[in-house]
């Protein structure tokens, strides 16, 4: 019995060290990288990532991709991080969406939609005449922003799926508000954010209805950095959206009806929930882009600010351990916080990792491998 | 350009022209008087960058492109006023902000920082 016990205590131990960890991955934005954070250590670079400014990196199984501001799309394995490809879709990429079995790439400059498949062999150009933004997917949909034309373009994949996508215009949505810069999507849910219009537009991807619900924005201010609309933030009960141009996070419960108007420090940037959805940062732009702030979201109090010694281009919560990451970019600083105590005003300093000039942090699940001995990397 | 009244699009345009010349002469004359040397790059970072790029087309048109279609006083006015000198250069629209905060000094350093990246030729 006591043999039995100890094996399985064992077992226990042995299964624990072998799940999957998270691995971050920061954009460093002046130098061609994404610097790899493993087992809370700088270990490595991969490097000649192109123009990185404004990149963006996803995960889908294991594969990793980036767009870069040069308008490249790289596949890279982030398990032994390592650029594997490239492919240049066009001058000045600016999002993507990764399907089962292709890549979708918006472009700016030279206002098309690229489709690839994983391996980054063309299949598609979608000419629009337009900057396009806000590219996201559902079912066999392809939903995207005509910036310049203001309009929503929902393709469908002819092929529904199987083997490599052929997407046909389904339905076209015009104006839809002015100036879409950005999107988010929540299961059957388009939500276009307008930079020059005071509401946001909502598409219904089942019903293909569309409607704009006014936002009070009050005195628009000079906005320094675009809002990023993307970074998904919905609580049990609320959706929580940055304001273009107001010192305010609005809140609207799940059918958009207006909640309450949030006053925070300065024009948001991003506002990202934590994973048990109790908390909110935001951060902002201008002068006050060294401050987060921490938002209850059942009272919508200010819980926190933070004041860093240098700009926060990026944080993100980690799904795995109570930590909640910012890039301090003037100050060359990754740095996470450990939020495990209830009260953030308790949230503590835990590593710092000297990234050159961070921007984006993105996470991938990796899985098992044992501590590195030795660091790749030193700053 | 939507014509009202007895104003023709063509006098329009002028008149905004002489808008914007009387504009520059101000900004023009103030930064040969001042003095203190200023980084345009540094403005670029506090003012431009988030909606700006040096090469490449993002959520406002790169550098690279401005300084090679745009001369120095254009650029300096739609600093000023974009709002009507976008319509002057041709813009159906305009989403930038004015920075008529700037002083004439900054104004001049970030077009000089602009028009660094005229191609050679």
């Amino acid at each position: 019995m006591k043999r039995t016990l100890i094996a399985l205590i064992a077992l226990t131990g042995i299964l624990s060290s072998l799940s999957a960890r998270e691995k971050i991955f920061v954009v460093e934005r002046e130098n061609s990288a994404l610097a790899v954070i493993d087992h809370n250590l700088l270990y490595d670079e991969i490097k000649e990532m192109h123009n990185l400014n404004h990149a963006v990196v996803k995960f889908r199984d294991n594969d990793g991709y980036v767009i870069t501001r040069d308008g490249y799309v790289i596949k890279f394995d982030p398990i032994h991080n390592k650029k594997l490809k490239e492919y240049k879709t066009s001058q000045s990429a600016i999002g993507f969406i990764i399907g089962a079995n292709y890549l979708a790439v918006a472009n700016y400059d030279n206002k098309t939609v690229e489709v690839l498949d994983r391996d980054l062999n063309p299949i598609q150009t979608i000419k629009t005449g337009s900057r396009n933004v806000g590219i996201k997917n559902y079912k066999n949909y392809l939903i995207f922003e005509l910036m310049d034309a203001d309009e929503i373009w929902v393709m469908k994949d002819e092929n529904a799926g199987k083997g490599k996508p052929h997407f046909v215009l389904y339905k076209k949505f015009e104006n839809i508000g002015k100036v879409p810069f950005d999107a988010m999507i929540h299961n059957n849910l388009y939500v276009a954010g307008l930079f020059n219009s005071p509401e946001v537009g909502l598409l219904n991807l089942d019903t293909m209805e569309y409607k704009k619900i006014p936002l009070n924005l009050g005195q628009k201010e000079r906005i320094l950095k675009v809002p990023h609309f993307g970074f998904w933030s919905i609580s049990k009960n609320h959706f929580f959206v940055p304001a273009v141009g107001a010192r305010k996070v609005f809140v609207f419960d799940h059918d958009f009806k207006p909640v309450t108007a949030i006053p925070v420090k300065g024009n948001p940037v991003f506002t990202a929930i934590s994973p048990d959805k109790k908390w909110l940062a935001v951060s902002f732009s201008g002068k006050d882009f060294p401050y987060v702030q921490i938002v209850d979201t059942q009272t919508f109090k200010i819980a926190r600010t933070f004041k860093f010694p240098g700009w926060i281009l990026h944080l993100r919560w980690s799904k795995d351990t109570p930590h909640l990451y910012f890039s301090v970019n003037t100050k060359n600083e990754v740095l996470a916080y450990r939020v495990s105590d209830p009260d953030p005003k308790k949230w503590w300093k835990h590593f710092m990792w000297p990234v050159p000039k961070p921007s984006g942090i993105f996470l991938f699940e990796a899985p098992y491998e044992p501590a590195p001995k030795i660091r790749k990397v030193s700053h | 350009m939507k014509i009202t009244g007895s104003t023709s699009w063509y006098e329009e345009r002028s008149m905004g022209c002489k808008r914007i010349t009387v504009g520059l002469i101000t900004v023009g004359m103030s930064a040969l008087f001042a003095a203190s040397p200023v980084s345009g790059e540094k403005l670029f970072k506090a003012y431009c960058w988030g909606c700006h790029h040096q090469t490449a087309e993002a959520f406002g048109p790169s550098f690279r492109t401005i300084a090679n279609k745009r001369t120095p006083e254009q650029i300096m006015a739609q600093i000023v006023d974009p709002e009507s000198v976008s319509k002057t250069l041709g813009y159906r629209r305009n989403s930038m902000p004015a920075f008529n905060d700037l002083n004439a000094t900054q104004i001049r350093a970030l077009t000089d920082f602009i028009m660094s990246f005229k191609d050679k030729k």
